[in-house]
């Protein structure tokens, strides 16, 4: 039998042929099963070969996303990590409330006592220095026991100075009427003495 | 193939980038843009070849050596090469014919060294079955590409097991699509040879695919 040579296969194969050949080789398919075989399995091969994912170039694109991808989540995991790790060593909430409202309160006092020695201080006329000393010695005790006791010490050191002031005020005024009763006589006595002093000089002066 | 790629104008246009769109009304040839790197060291018309070319050029070295990165390398050296022997080439030859053989110089080298230092030439890692997701424009579902990796897989194997020649010719036949005039020009060979060669290695990858046929075929001789 009269096999078909690679010259004339390989253009039957790839469609190439003459339509002579591809005649001739069709019918010899048909009588020899050997060659049929041989030539679907070269026929696999060459599709096989014509579909073959060669391996191609890699996209700028995909070299640039896997990186990002990858790089996201190791961003992500850090930061996951550090929340964890802050939330459970973080400190306890209300005692961080506690330990603020404690040093504002503590800051609100000192501004409070700066401001009232400040307003007492600027008022220099009117203050007296013992007064002033009096008041801070206050207010120094006054803060230490609290804002409420603080402003019961302040009302109750207010009410008492008034009484002193009332009371010394009081007593000034008794000094002055004294005073200006006794002057008051002894310019009675002075005049008198005066007009004593007249009335017996006029006689001696009168004779020639 | 390159040239028919960029045949119609809105191709042109896209593979020259950033060129003036009237520079796309005439479409200039691989020997064109040679003579003016030849002649005047045109660094633009040298980046138009590469864009050309790049990737057919990687393809074949990929085929001949099975691995990627040895082939994004060799595509890397054949530029190179082409550059620095451009005083040399001729303008009456096809520049296709030129690079093609540089390409594959540099394959067989690669392939020679690897065989001394005995190296697997076979790489693991999937490129291959990537990138031709990359350019598909209906993606199978994925039993089918895992049936499309796995017969790709064995058939770059087989590929990978015939002598250079034989891998030489299919892989420019039916990889990159040339004529047996072409290849026979690059190979310096009749295109009687070339089939020659073309039938032997079709007969030798069948019997590596389908080793159920060498029985019948010892049977028969």
């Amino acid at each position: 039998m009269n096999h078909p040579s690679h010259e004339e296969w390989l253009p039957y194969l790839e469609g190439e042929a003459s339509p002579e050949v591809i005649k001739r080789i069709s019918e010899h398919l048909k009588v020899c099963a050997l060659c049929a075989s041989e030539m679907e399995g070269r026929r696999r091969s060459l599709q096989k070969l014509q579909r073959l994912g060669w391996p191609r170039q890699r996209r700028v694109a995909r070299n640039w996303v896997a990186p990002t991808v990858k790089w996201g989540l190791a961003a992500a995991l850090v930061l996951g990590m550090g929340f964890g790790w802050g939330r459970f060593s973080a400190p306890d909430a209300q005692a961080i409330e506690k330990g603020v409202a404690m040093r504002v309160r503590g800051e609100l006092r000192q501004e409070m006592r700066a401001d009232l020695l400040a307003a007492y201080a600027s008022d220099a006329q009117s203050a007296k220095d013992s007064f002033r000393r009096e008041l801070g010695q206050e207010i120094s005790v006054a803060s230490a026991k609290g804002r409420k006791e603080e402003r019961q010490a302040l009302v109750e050191f207010l009410n008492r100075f008034e009484q002193k002031q009332a009371t010394e005020f009081l007593s000034l005024r008794k000094d002055l009427e004294t005073l200006a009763s006794t002057a008051d006589d002894r310019l009675q006595q002075t005049r008198w003495q005066l007009a004593q002093m007249v009335a017996n000089a006029e006689p001696v002066n009168a004779k020639p | 193939m390159p040239e028919q790629n960029a045949s119609s104008l809105g191709e042109a246009v896209m593979a020259m980038g950033k060129r003036p769109l009237w520079s796309a009304l005439y479409a200039e040839t691989d020997e064109q843009a040679m003579w003016s790197v030849q002649m005047n060291d045109d660094h633009e018309a040298f980046a138009r070849l590469v864009q050309r070319w790049e990737e057919p050029i990687f393809r074949l070295c990929a085929r001949l050596t099975g691995n990627s990165h040895q082939a994004e390398d060799l595509r890397q050296e054949t530029f190179a090469r082409v550059y620095a022997h451009r005083r040399e080439f001729r303008t009456d030859k096809k520049f296709s014919t030129w690079l093609w053989r540089i390409a594959l110089n540099l394959c067989y080298d690669a392939l020679r060294k690897r065989k001394r230092h005995g190296e697997c030439p076979l790489e693991d890692d999937q490129s291959g079955a990537d990138g031709e997701r990359d350019f598909a424009a209906d993606e199978p579902s994925p039993d089918l590409q895992a049936v499309a990796q796995e017969e790709n897989e064995i058939v770059r194997q087989a590929l990978v097991r015939l002598p250079e020649t034989g891998r030489t010719v299919l892989a420019l036949r039916y990889g990159e699509g040339l004529k047996l005039r072409e290849i026979a020009d690059i190979l310096e060979l009749s295109e009687a040879a070339v089939s020659y060669r073309i039938a032997v290695a079709l007969d030798q990858i069948t019997q590596i695919l389908e080793p159920s046929l060498n029985e019948g075929k010892r049977l028969r001789q």
